[in-house]
Parts: C-alpha cells; sequence; structure tokens
C-alpha cells in the first residue's frame, strides 16, 4: 500500500513537472493544430457543399481534433471539472460521465442557439450570435462559475469546522461522531451536478457557433450538428483526462485513510474553491 | 493533536500535487483569432518618389469561408470567382471600419509615414484562401534617401495575427530599391504577454492598445541613390 503510494505519488509529481516545463510548448502546439483543424473543418464544409459523400467523415474528424485541442486553450470547463474533482468525493465514473455530459450539453448550446438565432428567426447575423454569447452569456457563466466556487470554499468551511471541533476515530471508539468526508462532499447531490453541467454547457465555444454559422448559410445544418457534437466528444475526451487526473490526485492525498482525510479535503476545497473564485471573479471584472 | 497529523509529507506533497496541477488547468491563450498572410508591393512615381503601397492580404481558411458566407459567395472548391461574385465580395469589403488602421505602417527614421484611406480593392480566390489587396495613398509623396523604409505588418489589437509571408516588389523603382523580411520571434517578454492575452475573448481587448506591434512581422526597405 505504502509503496504503491510513493509511486503514485512520485509518477503524478513527475509528470506534472514535466507538463509545467514542457507548457510552453504544449500551448503552442496546441494553438498551431488548432488552426490547422479550424482549416480542415473549413475544407470540409466546402467539401460537403460540392457533394462530396466522405466529406461528414472529413468534418467530424476534424471537429473532435478541433475539440479536443482547443480543450488545451483558454476554457472555464477545465476550472470547474478540475476544481470539482480534487475538491470532492466524486469517483472516475462520476467525473467521467459529468465531463462528457457538459461538453455534449455545451455543443447542445450552440446547436440550438444558432437554429434559433440564424437557422430560425435569420434576424441576426452570425457575429450578432458570437456578440450575443461573448457579451451575455458568458458574464452569466462565469457568475455561475463563481457560485461553484462559493459552494466549494463554504463546504471546506464547514469540513474545516466540524474537523476542528470533533474527536478523532482513531483515538475513539472506530467511528467518527460527526459528518464523514462523504457527508460534506460537493458534486453528490443531483442539482449541484445540474449546476455543474450548466456553468459549462451554457457558454458555447466559438469554433462551434462559427462551424454551426457558415454550415447554416450554407444550408448544411445538419453536417455541421453531427460536427458540433463530434466536437463536443472531443473536448470532453480532454476534460475526461483533467477530471480523472483530479480524482486521482485526491485519492493518492487520501490513500492510507487516517482522520487527516476531512482536513485535508477541508484545504482542498478551500483551494480548488479559492482558485474558481479567484479566476472567475477576474474574468466577471475585465466583462462588466 | 489532530493537528499534527497535517504535517504528513506524503499528503502534502500530493496537496501541493494537487495545486500545480488545478493552476495547469487554468492555462490558457485566445488572442489572434484571425490568420492573415499577405505582404506590400511600393509604388514610385515618375520623380523617384514613393506615391503608395498595395497592401495584400490573404485571410486563413476557415476565416475565409465565414466572411464569404456572409457575403453568400461560396466558390465551389477549386474554383474562383464569378463575375457577379467578385463584384460582391468587392463591394462589400471596399467599406472599411472607421477605426482601420491598416496592417502595414510605415517610418522613417522612427518618423511614422501617414497614409491615406484604402482605395481599388480587388478579391480573389488563392486556393481556399480570400485574397484581397488594396492601394494606399502616401499622403505627402516620400524622397527615399539614405534612410531606410520601415514597415510593421501587425493589426494593433492583435485579434488579426498578421504574417508577411510575400517578398516584397517594387513598381516603378529602376531597379534602385530591395527589401529584407524581418520575421518576429517569440522572445521571453512576448511569450510572458502572449499567455496574458490568452486570457481574453474575441470580444475583450488588451490593456495595451498597440499590443500587435509586439508581434509584427517587420520589412526594411533599401534604395540605392541614382
Amino acid at each position: 500500500m505504502q509503496r504503491r503510494l510513493i509511486l503514485t505519488t512520485g509518477g503524478i509529481l513527475l509528470l506534472g513537472a514535466v507538463i509545467y516545463v514542457q507548457w510552453p510548448i504544449i500551448l503552442d502546439w496546441a494553438i498551431q493544430s488548432q488552426r490547422q483543424f479550424q482549416n480542415a473543418m473549413a475544407n470540409g464544409l466546402r467539401a460537403a457543399r460540392s457533394g462530396d459523400p466522405w466529406a461528414v467523415l472529413a468534418l467530424c474528424a476534424a471537429t473532435f481534433s478541433y475539440g479536443f485541442v482547443h480543450a488545451l486553450g483558454p476554457g472555464h470547463g477545465k476550472i470547474v471539472l478540475g476544481g470539482a474533482a480534487v475538491g470532492s468525493v466524486a469517483t472516475y465514473y462520476r467525473m467521467i460521465a459529468l465531463s462528457v455530459a457538459s461538453a455534449l450539453a455545451q455543443s447542445l448550446t450552440a446547436i440550438l442557439l444558432v437554429m434559433a438565432l440564424v437557422g430560425g428567426a435569420r434576424l441576426l447575423t452570425g457575429t450578432t450570435t458570437v456578440d450575443l454569447v461573448e457579451g451575455w452569456l458568458r458574464p452569466l457563466s462565469y457568475l455561475l462559475i463563481l457560485g461553484i466556487g462559493l459552494i466549494l470554499v463554504a463546504r471546506g468551511l464547514r469540513q474545516l469546522f466540524v474537523y476542528m471541533h470533533q474527536e478523532t476515530p482513531d483515538s475513539c471508539c472506530g467511528h467518527a461522531h460527526g459528518p464523514t468526508v462523504e457527508d460534506l462532499s460537493s458534486t453528490r447531490n443531483w442539482y449541484e451536478n445540474l449546476v455543474l453541467i450548466v456553468s459549462i454547457a451554457i457558454r458555447p465555444c466559438s469554433g462551434a457557433l462559427f462551424l454551426l454559422i457558415i454550415a447554416a448559410r450554407l444550408d448544411l445544418m445538419w453536417f455541421g450538428v453531427l460536427a458540433t457534437f463530434s466536437m463536443g466528444l472531443g473536448t470532453a475526451l480532454f476534460n475526461v483526462g483533467v477530471a480523472t487526473s483530479g480524482v486521482m490526485a485526491r485519492r493518492a492525498i487520501h490513500a492510507g485513510s487516517s482522520n487527516s482525510i476531512m482536513a485535508v479535503s477541508a484545504l482542498l476545497h478551500l483551494f480548488a474553491g479559492g482558485i474558481v473564485i479567484l479566476l472567475s471573479w477576474a474574468v466577471l471584472m475585465r466583462l462588466i | 493533536m489532530a493537528h499534527t497529523k497535517f504535517h504528513d509529507n506524503s499528503r502534502w506533497r500530493a496537496f501541493w500535487w494537487g495545486m500545480l496541477f488545478l493552476l495547469l488547468a487554468t492555462g490558457a491563450r485566445a488572442h489572434p483569432h484571425i490568420f492573415i498572410d499577405g505582404g506590400v508591393v511600393f509604388v514610385f512615381q515618375d520623380d523617384d518618389r514613393l506615391n503608395g503601397i498595395i497592401v495584400t492580404w490573404r485571410y486563413d481558411p476557415f476565416e475565409s469561408l465565414f466572411m464569404l458566407s456572409d457575403m453568400g459567395v461560396v466558390p465551389v472548391t477549386g474554383s474562383g470567382f464569378t463575375e457577379d461574385e467578385r463584384r460582391i465580395v468587392e463591394t462589400a469589403l471596399s467599406e472599411f471600419p472607421s477605426d482601420f488602421d491598416g496592417s502595414a505602417h510605415l517610418s522613417v527614421a522612427d518618423e511614422a509615414i501617414m497614409l491615406d484611406w484604402p482605395r481599388d480593392l480587388k478579391a480573389r480566390m488563392v486556393g481556399d484562401q480570400l485574397e484581397v489587396s488594396f492601394t494606399r495613398d502616401l499622403l505627402s509623396p516620400l524622397s527615399v534617401g539614405k534612410a531606410p523604409i520601415l514597415v510593421e505588418f501587425y493589426e494593433k489589437t492583435y485579434f488579426f495575427a498578421f504574417n508577411l509571408t510575400d517578398d516584397p516588389d517594387f513598381i516603378g523603382d529602376k531597379g534602385r530599391c530591395s527589401g529584407s523580411i524581418d520575421k518576429f520571434l517569440m522572445s521571453a517578454e512576448t511569450e510572458s504577454l502572449s499567455d496574458t492575452l490568452a486570457l481574453l475573448s474575441r470580444e475583450e481587448t488588451p490593456q495595451d492598445n498597440n499590443v500587435g506591434i509586439k508581434f509584427a512581422d517587420r520589412l526594411e526597405v533599401r534604395c540605392n541613390a541614382d
């Protein structure tokens, strides 16, 4: 057990160090790749317009790849999912489900928005649709994310309070007298999961919006819909990596169960919540 | 004391890793959003003075498709514009926004050379990229002396990333002039700046309203005396 813990922690630290050192190179690669996949999306759309039967496959492959590398860049999803994974007791399966659900919900938002504003009413131009998302939905999204940060911090404070005032199970009669970490965990209730998904989904990726707007203008809306879900799956793949790494990190901390778990968990809640609050607040201040 | 259990080293290591993980999860970049390749042609008049420049832009394929679909013009893959399509595109793009500041910023010995509003915009397809070129006259024709003409190719907010990809060309210079391109290279300063720009969305503008110059490709033109 001890050896496994050391190996896991060492592996995680090594991976973290490699990523940290190579981060600028990774980001440069992501930016260049994004540009290439974006251009591949344009080629796919034009080929589809020309009646190429394989165009939809090429388009979906391009959007899936775009979704994956785009997730490496700016994004609120990683912050929320990463924070939830580290500062909760959610299982791998739950975090994977949340990552996939939130990415697909984000795709669905883009689809509904473009269908309603461009495909349906045709009252607004594509640029106006993007303006709407950036001007209104983005601040709303960060407001919800701020709420998630506050929930995490509140739970952290509660755990810390309980920890400071309870007797330790090890030193007493073998059971805890206060609530357990599970009792105080985040992402346990369905409505909190829903808030998490909505906070990510409410602000669709601008790449998906542009893709759908072009598809709508070219009368290729259903190609665009398929390609957007494919993009969502690509994003989900990356976010699953972030979320499961978060769970792995938290489990490494919690391994070898002792009564200090609650205190460590409280600190993780406070730190994750603090980061989420700071980042969302900084963005909100820029936007207002 | 239960508090002493916090001093367990392996837990602290993992805890700090968790923090590092969260910080990495926030790393991000956004600007620039649109990529434009292009170049500059220098037009001299009979008295050997520089009279104007012709600027060429080639939008990236995705932006090209977005712009063209907005105008209801999408040529079949591999073909150019019809005459009607070309007219539609040129008419639409000839309306430059009021805050247009160009992309080719000219100076001689640190003195900015003022340019007139763009005119005579021409459009064509180059592969899957929309290419436009337009003329900008110098407000006062310039006698080119020993000091080189410096052209910095950029857009102020770095929303657009301009790349000097075309070799400079000269009209009416009687073979006197030549130019050399100095491509932008990332430094520690621009790397850090690039990270800051990362946090901006399409709708946001950088605090430094001339940040684009820091990422500019440069072109230096020298002309020999007669």
